[in-house]
């Protein structure tokens, strides 16, 4: 790895800064609320300067400057939006949230109902059964496949009775659907919780990783050893 | 015993994961790792992609998820270029730290790619458009009539994309062969789904982290994903099919011993409930 | 009109969208909706920060206890974004170094605390006090272990691979056969209500967005 200076400097920085975060597992402490108030000061600055470059100026006052005075629009609303900080004229604020509030609901109708519902619903009618079906239809390709089709009709279907709880569930269809549904959810629960504790060791690997491979190589190219 | 385990600071468990983590490091496993159904999906979608298709490839994630998926995109990446493939991509994202962490992705490839003879050009084999505002609107003004250029007037760097020779081609979504998402959560993944996927019909695939993975299985069994390589275990896996020892493969051996580390201390907890149960029932 | 107005821009504008999914006669007018969206979503964001300045300005302003890590938090958020808006974002920058070597790092700990948290936490609560919570146990243990080197070596060697794989136990049975049907009804629920909510917001029944008067 090649070390100029500013890199060494902020291997430094970044080990430092690593470790005031993990002194909090110790106990809380003047140096994890430092780093703590620096990474919400530096992400707010960080992400501001982003939204400046890659939306405000590139597809705002950019089109403007080349004469697309219409999308002075966007900034107009924008302005409207931030007068929400002001409450004796901050009523007006609604009118641009009104605009983002529609449209997402709009979307969010469309798309969801295509991708989600739609494909999903046409997605659990599954062949229950392997080999040639009637009149020359095509079911599982092995019976393993079948069960596996088995198990996400009926299970899709049990989830969802659990989920309506207009009903009392009692009784055989309800009551053992419901029942059943518990156990595919928990079933589905138990799965997310091993692919979470994998996902959090995942992020500590990380800086390990820095430790290891960043870090020791930059100590020792600032003592001169190795 | 069982009084020690009800009573013991949690800052012992955390000196115990801490060292279960360290040790590896310092004394590596070396287990093999077999590659899952949706790692060799996705492989062979990549691998099925003909000379000069042009993939759109989304880094939708930011450093708290970088370590995931960072080897994710490089591994990719490194299946897209390899052996001189006329692959083009195009590089975008829907987080704002996408975009630097796109250049630092595409940066590590092509460094390590060049010691095989590969090289690519920026603007000609592959663009870097930066950050888009707005998740999934985000990826509509894609489909505008303006397509990329009308989304996109410059890229991450500031050049115009008119200026572009590999924009000429990329103007649309129906340009595109696939979308390869990196995605660390909302927007990601699943809108690439619902407007790539739902109304343009592309193929799409990529990395997730893990605790996303089995929120993907539906679109994996219905077909609007077509492969997904579910967090740090799934980069392991493409690394295997490529046969490269990349940081992901390294980061197993720390995994298996936290994971079994995570196991042994349910398993205390337990005895403590049942040991306690007893004696209460006592 | 104050609630009025913006009760009929939300309408308008969601049945627009709607209707233009279906009509490409209104093509060239959402392009332009669509873009103004994704710029108006920053403006949010900007004023996310002025009322980060404000309550930050104040306790400084105030000398209230801890005033000091304010100061620290105005001081970083003033100097990225002085070096982000006037040198530009590109590589070989101050502001490139800053996302580097602090936003990176700081970034990527507070998430890896989770790991530690995790585990004290699975300590602590994670007991099979009934059936339901057995079997989430049990399911978690498997995937735990089933997805790491060392998990598929402990199955081989007891040989149970000859019954079946590791891979194909969690791959096939688990994830795509349990998980799968869980995830599908909790999406079909989930979609459901999201669209349920939107048409409350479209119809203006739904007015919780407005804020109070």
């Amino acid at each position: 790895m090649e070390f100029t200076v500013p890199t060494l400097i902020g291997i430094w920085v970044a080990a430092f800064l690593t470790l005031c975060i993990f002194s909090f597992l110790y106990h809380d402490n003047p140096l994890y609320k430092f780093a703590e108030h620096l990474f919400v000061g530096v992400s707010a600055g960080y992400w501001m300067s982003t939204y400046y470059w890659q939306s405000i100026r590139r597809d705002m006052v950019d089109k403007i400057a080349e004469g697309d005075w219409i999308s002075i629009v966007p900034g107009i609303l924008g302005v409207l939006l931030i007068l929400r900080l002001f409450p004796k004229i901050g009523w007006i604020s609604r009118w641009p949230l009104a605009f983002l509030v529609g449209i997402s609901a709009g979307f969010n109708i469309v798309y969801t109902m295509q991708a989600q519902i739609l494909k999903q619903i046409d997605a659990t009618i599954l062949p229950l059964w392997s080999g040639p079906f009637w009149n020359g239809a095509m079911g599982a390709a092995t019976w393993s496949d079948a069960m596996v089709n088995w198990i996400i009709v009926l299970g899709v279907f049990c989830a969802l009775i659990y989920f309506y709880f207009s009903v009392e569930h009692r009784g055989p269809f309800f009551g053992v659907g419901s029942r059943i549904g518990i156990y595919i959810l928990m079933i589905s629960f138990g799965a997310s919780f091993g692919y979470t504790v994998m996902a959090r060791v995942s992020l500590l690997i990380g800086r390990m990783l820095f430790f290891k491979n960043e870090f020791w190589p930059a100590v020792q190219r600032t003592f001169g050893m190795g | 015993m069982i009084e020690f385990l009800k009573r013991l600071d949690r800052r012992w468990i955390f000196l115990v994961i801490l060292l279960s983590a360290v040790l590896p490091m310092i004394f590596p496993l070396k287990l093999p790792t077999v590659p899952g159904t949706d790692t060799n999906s996705m492989y062979r979608e990549l691998q099925a992609l003909p000379p000069g298709s042009i993939v759109l490839m989304s880094f939708d994630y930011g450093p708290s998820t970088k370590v995931e998926l960072e080897p994710a995109a490089t591994a990719a990446l490194t299946h897209l270029w390899r052996g001189n493939r006329d692959i083009k991509v195009v590089g975008m994202a829907l987080w704002p730290d996408g975009g630097p962490l796109g250049r630092t992705a595409f940066k590590k490839v092509l460094a390590d790619l060049e010691k095989e003879g590969v090289k690519k050009t920026y603007g000609v084999d592959y663009v870097n458009l930066g950050y888009k505002a707005g998740g999934v609107v985000a990826l509509r003004t894609i489909g505008n009539t303006g397509g990329f250029p009308g989304a996109f007037p410059k890229d991450l760097e500031g050049t115009p994309v008119s200026e572009i020779p590999l924009m000429k081609q990329a103007r649309k979504y129906r340009d595109l062969a696939m979308i390869v998402t990196l995605s660390g959560g909302d927007p990601g993944i699943k809108h690439h789904i619902q407007v790539g996927a739902s109304q343009y019909g592309l193929k799409v695939s990529g990395g997730v982290t893990a605790v996303s993975a089995p929120e993907m299985s539906p679109y994996l069994n219905s077909g609007q994903l077509v492969g997904l390589m579910g967090g740090l275990r799934g980069a392991a896996e493409y690394e295997v099919l490529l046969n490269i020892n990349g940081e992901a493969l390294k980061g197993m051996n720390v995994q298996s011993s936290v994971h079994m580390m995570m196991v042994i201390l349910i398993i205390l907890s337990n005895v403590v409930y049942f040991a306690d149960r007893r004696n209460a029932r006592r | 009109m104050r609630r009025e107005v913006p009760l009929i821009i939300t309408f308008c504008v969601g049945m627009f969208m709607i209707c233009a999914y279906y009509s490409p006669i209104t093509e060239q007018y959402v392009d332009r909706l669509n873009e103004w969206f994704t710029i108006v979503t920053v403006f949010a964001y900007i004023l996310g920060i002025g009322s980060l300045i404000i309550v930050n300005g104040g306790k400084i302003a105030k000398t209230a206890p801890g005033w000091g890590y304010n100061a620290v938090l105005l001081l970083s958020f003033l100097l990225t974004l002085g070096f982000g808006v006037f040198q530009g974002i590109k590589e070989d920058t101050t502001f490139y170094w800053i996302f580097q070597y602090v936003y990176n790092p700081l970034s990527a700990t507070m998430f890896a605390l989770l790991a530690f948290f995790i585990a004290s936490a699975a300590f602590r609560a994670f007991k099979a006090k009934s059936p339901e919570a057995t079997l989430l146990l049990l399911m978690a243990f498997v995937v735990m272990i089933g997805r790491v080197p060392i998990g598929e070596l402990m199955w081989d060697s007891v040989h149970l691979n000859a019954l079946m794989p590791m891979n194909e136990l969690i791959d096939k049975w688990i994830m795509g056969a349990f998980n799968t049907a869980g995830q599908r009804a909790i999406l079909l629920g989930a979609s459901i209500g999201v669209i349920s909510v939107s048409l409350k917001i479209l119809l203006g029944v739904e007015r919780s967005y407005l804020g109070g008067d």
